[in-house]
């Protein structure tokens, strides 16, 4: 194995761990993943396919400009994008499989979306604070130096 | 009707007017994109008093109950890193510790909100997607300080004393995060946490895997037309006249003149 692949290992290894060790915190206290758990995944899993699919969907806007404006790869990708749409729709109608404590489909629908605002709300602090804090504890300590003098 | 007029298109401008203001060119777009991000996020802002009776104005109140301690706490980050060792825009010292309160006061702020009875409270009970923040902010920040540290040891060059720091930051929230499991808060029992944290675990784990999926189909798009187009056109090899015109070209512009 070489050693930039064994430093990425390590790093992803990093931030796996700490959330691993708190899950087992959790099952340890006593609790087990619940159905309302896996109703949440498969909410999240469709509704972040549709979501990430609309996105690349308005980037292929700039990847068709540097092609001449080919209509293929859009409508491939708008094809996608209703695919995960439909997909979404369909799941969330067949009764209680997917429904957590929404009434209709169009409110379960909304409210995955919100959820995945709040949630991406929560991401960009994270990355603010890690980042954030890096750079902190960079700049904050006194300039080293790069050569002694002779 | 009311709730598509009042937070979903003020939604949609906030987020459409971020994304063209952080990406346009033009400076009259950025000016616009901006303004339309501020008038949508005002008018999410006071979703709750304009349409109570939709479920998705929570994320409004969350919104105006959260604005307050992010931005102390982004502000402080940001004077605490700009004033300290940069070549370019240092900040004062007085910068500095304006920016160690602020940072203190945003992160006492959001551990009030569980610990204490800031908590996003909303008709008489918490605010839903504050449980979804919450959880989520302390899980991906554990994560995610790990992360920094260990890249700062392996990747960096003698960066031990910035990587124990971002141990002792990763240790604070997996902390925050036990203790929120065990201990009740006035507001947030541990059970309800607990319940929370497992559904922030499956939202993370599904957001992941959608997306890394809808990247997927976004590659299997491009291969598929990438592959479909006809090969390039290869040129012939020059002739015996055209390298000959080149390479009295070449010599002209070779040599220069004696010294």
């Amino acid at each position: 194995m070489s050693e930039v692949s064994k430093t990425w290992k390590i790093i992803i290894m990093a931030i796996s761990a700490p959330p691993l060790l708190l899950m087992i915190i959790a099952v340890i206290l006593g609790d087990d993943i619940t159905s309302q758990s896996f109703k949440r995944f498969a909410n999240a899993l469709i509704t972040g396919y549709t979501f990430g699919a609309g996105l690349l969907f308005i980037n292929m806007f700039f990847y068709a400009d540097s092609r001449h404006r080919p209509l293929a790869p859009l409508f491939g990708m708008m094809l996608a994008t209703i695919f995960g749409s439909m997909i979404t729709l369909w799941l969330l109608s067949q009764g209680d499989l997917l429904l957590e404590e929404n009434g209709s489909v169009r409110a379960q629908a909304l409210s995955n979306v919100v959820r995945i605002l709040v949630s991406l709300l929560a991401l960009i602090m994270a990355v603010a604070v890690a980042v954030g804090g890096t750079f902190v504890a960079i700049t904050s300590r006194p300039k080293r130096k790069l050569f002694e003098e002779e | 009707m009311q709730a598509a007029l009042w937070f979903w298109f003020p939604a949609i401008a906030l987020v459409v007017g971020t994304g063209t203001a952080l990406s346009s060119k033009s400076n009259l777009i950025k000016r616009l994109s901006k303004i339309i991000a501020v008038i949508g996020f005002v008018m999410v802002l006071f979703s709750p008093v304009t349409v109570p009776e939709s479920p998705s104005s929570a994320a409004g109140h969350l919104l105006g109950s959260i604005v307050g301690p992010c931005a102390l706490l982004v502000t402080g980050i940001y004077l605490l890193a700009f004033s300290g060792n940069v070549e370019v825009g240092k900040l004062s010292s007085t910068d500095r510790k304006v920016g160690s309160v602020c940072t203190f006061l945003g992160l006492v702020w959001l551990e009030g909100m569980h610990w204490w009875t800031w908590t996003p409270m909303l008709n008489g009970e918490v605010n839903p997607y504050w449980l979804v923040f919450w959880p989520t902010f302390l899980l991906l920040s554990t994560g995610l300080s790990s992360g920094a540290a260990f890249s700062l040891r392996y990747l960096g060059d003698s960066r031990e004393q910035e990587s124990n720091f971002m141990l002792v930051i990763c240790s604070l929230t997996f902390t925050l995060t036990a203790l929120g499991m065990i201990l009740d808060g006035p507001n947030i029992s541990a059970e309800i946490f607990r319940d929370s944290f497992w559904l922030a675990v499956s939202d993370i784990f599904g957001l992941g895997l959608g997306v890394g999926l809808s990247i997927l189909a976004f590659a299997f798009v491009i291969w598929i037309y990438e592959s479909s187009l006809p090969p390039t056109k290869s040129l012939d090899a020059p002739s015996q006249q055209e390298l000959e015109q080149a390479s009295s070209i070449v010599a002209k512009h070779i040599g220069g003149e004696q010294e």
